[in-house]
């Protein structure tokens, strides 16, 4: 039994509890090629401070609260009505291949989905033709205003189809007598859908967004790491690709400053988690477990 | 309870197909300038309908043998790295689902803990780089080999197994490893595929380890390959469309199209797995 764990446990200890340790750097001076735990120089809470005033970590933090809610706000509800809609379909056939084109953007890496991006919105071709032709500016991955959009409904796409697949399961277990009733009382389809299903699912989409919300600062960054470029930092660099930024790109790599400012995220998780759980216990429900 | 076809169905459906179309667009849209030539690339910048049909950037991609090589590493990163993620996965799993283990209590705050509290990048790239796993493919393997949510998902579905089942086996003197794999793992088939086709995707599509821990050139990983190809328009222009950028788009995205088209071969068998495997996992007890 033991030996069966065993390979779990030293995996999580080497990668996931040895790096805790490591964040003793965030409180150091690192130089590069000190190994993980940095020389003996220690600065205190230097990095921190320096980070609450750094203008362009605080630009990130608001990008990306900003980019999560336009996707809560978007992707959720997609998913909803995705689940809502394939529900009612009663051809069979009609509905796999629906369920199959919507799922399978799912299984597509976020390089994949970028190319997409990147060549769908061509400035000189395609689509961007088509609008210039109608006298509409070009849509591009390079427009600071543009970018949240592309960054939600390019999510929206990848992943409505898999997000819905939790709804369209809370929705087989409604039990089919409520509609039969329903339809004695002479209601329309449409007010079953309405009345009925959504209703029922209420509990399950309260659980999604409830994680959603818990994971807000964790989700995004292989999609605008893949999508971005220097023009649309502004509206579009968050957190991760802030802390990525300041450790791989810049010339004095400042792994400390760093790994302060993945400390400080890690923080804001551990809140955000601990608060959704909270208020789903206080609807009866667990969203974590 | 034949019902006719009303307005409500009309709409419906007319909405899944306006959805069904967008989730296509893209796919072909990339397709169709994979095949097309340099001329019907600059003819038609719509892109919307195949003229040429013309598959001569797909040979010169094939031929240069980058992707293909890439696609060979993938391969053995993620057959590698799938199955171990399931051994570790199951394993710990089933043994966190048994009551008679002892320090169960104890046992699974730690591991449920790394879900809440990560160190981050930082940390994590200082270790991979101190275990002096660089330019490895351990790098890109070992780190994902135990996912806590899995495992969790993985331990549910044990819970629900009757206890009978494995009772009369250990009357009859066999091991845990013995129950589990002779007789759990056979009955629990369908989740152990979801969850094996879950890692395989992680593992298939996984760049970013390859990005801060692969320098070789010969060991990218297709996904990190194709990063610098058509992300950070990185290549070596030998390859890539010479000295005309026109075949060079094309020759990107014929680069893309192959590297999807492994997953579009595999999906159709492991689909009926996936929507399983979510749903059984969004059951709780």
């Amino acid at each position: 039994m033991y030996l069966m764990l065993l390979p779990a446990l030293v995996l999580l200890l080497i990668f996931a509890y040895v790096p805790m340790t490591g964040l003793v750097i965030a409180f150091k001076n690192y130089h590069i090629g000190q190994g993980m735990y940095g020389g003996s120089e220690w600065v205190g809470w230097t990095h921190f401070i320096k980070l609450s005033k750094d203008l362009f970590f605080r630009r990130a933090f608001v990008n990306t609260m900003i980019i999560a809610f336009l996707r809560i706000s978007v992707c959720l509800p997609g998913a909803v009505i995705l689940a809502l809609l394939l529900f009612e379909v009663r051809n069979r056939i009609f509905k796999g291949v629906i369920q199959t084109l919507v799922y399978i953007p799912r299984f597509l890496s976020w390089v994949i989905v970028a190319s997409f991006a990147i060549t769908l919105l061509n400035p000189e071709q395609g689509i961007n033709v088509l609008l210039r032709g109608a006298g509409i500016p070009a849509v591009t991955l390079s427009s600071p205003s543009q970018f949240r959009s592309i960054v939600v409904l390019s999510d929206l796409w990848k992943d409505v189809g898999f997000n819905s697949v939790l709804f369209t399961a809370a929705i087989m277990t409604i039990d089919p007598a409520l509609y039969e009733s329903a339809m004695m009382d002479g209601a329309t389809r449409y007010q079953k859908m309405l009345h009925i299903t959504l209703p029922m699912i209420r509990n399950t989409i309260i659980i999604v967004l409830v994680l959603w919300v818990g994971s807000i600062v964790n989700v995004g960054f292989d999609q605008i790491f893949n999508m971005y470029n220097p023009s649309v930092q502004p509206t579009g660099d968050i957190i991760d690709t802030y802390i990525y930024r300041i450790a791989f790109t810049s010339s004095a790599q400042k792994f400390s400053f760093a790994a302060a400012a993945g400390l400080f995220k890690s923080a804001i998780a551990i809140v955000l988690l601990a608060g959704a759980e909270l208020f789903a216990r206080s609807i009866g429900e667990s969203a974590l477990f | 309870m034949k019902k006719r076809i009303g307005a409500f169905d009309i709409v419906n459906a007319a909405i899944l197909c306006l959805v069904g179309f967008c989730a296509f667009f893209p796919m072909w849209y990339v397709f169709v300038i994979s095949t097309s030539t340099g001329h019907s690339y600059i003819q038609d910048k719509l892109h919307f309908w195949p003229h040429a049909l013309d598959f001569s950037e797909y040979r010169r991609v094939l031929a240069a043998g980058d992707l293909l090589h890439s696609f060979e590493n993938s391969v053995i990163i993620t057959g590698t790295g799938t199955v171990l993620a399931l051994l570790v996965t199951v394993m710990a799993a089933y043994a966190l689902s048994r009551k008679r283990l002892r320090g169960r209590k104890i046992i699974t705050p730690f591991i449920l803990f790394t879900m809440f509290f990560s160190a981050g990048l930082i940390p994590y790239y200082l270790l991979v780089t101190s275990l002096h796993l660089k330019n490895t493919f351990w790098a890109l393997i070992l780190p994902s080999l135990m996912n806590v949510y899995y495992m969790m998902i993985m331990r549910t579905y044990f819970n629900g197994i009757n206890d009978s089942l494995e009772e009369s086996a250990k009357i009859d003197g066999a091991s845990d490893f013995r129950i589990l794999f002779t007789i759990m793992i056979p009955i629990s088939t369908p989740m152990i595929a979801a969850i094996g086709l879950f890692f395989g995707v992680q593992y298939y599509n996984d760049y970013f380890n390859a990005l801060l821990f692969i320098t070789s050139r010969s060991l990218y990983p297709l996904q990190f390959l194709l990063r610098e190809m058509v992300v950070n328009n990185i290549a070596n222009s030998s390859s890539v469309g010479g000295s005309s950028t026109t075949t060079g788009d094309i020759f990107k995205m014929a680069s893309v199209v192959l590297s999807i088209i492994p997953i579009l071969m595999v999906y159709p068998f492991l689909q009926k797995y996936f929507v399983q495997g979510l749903m059984l996992g969004s059951v709780k007890e």
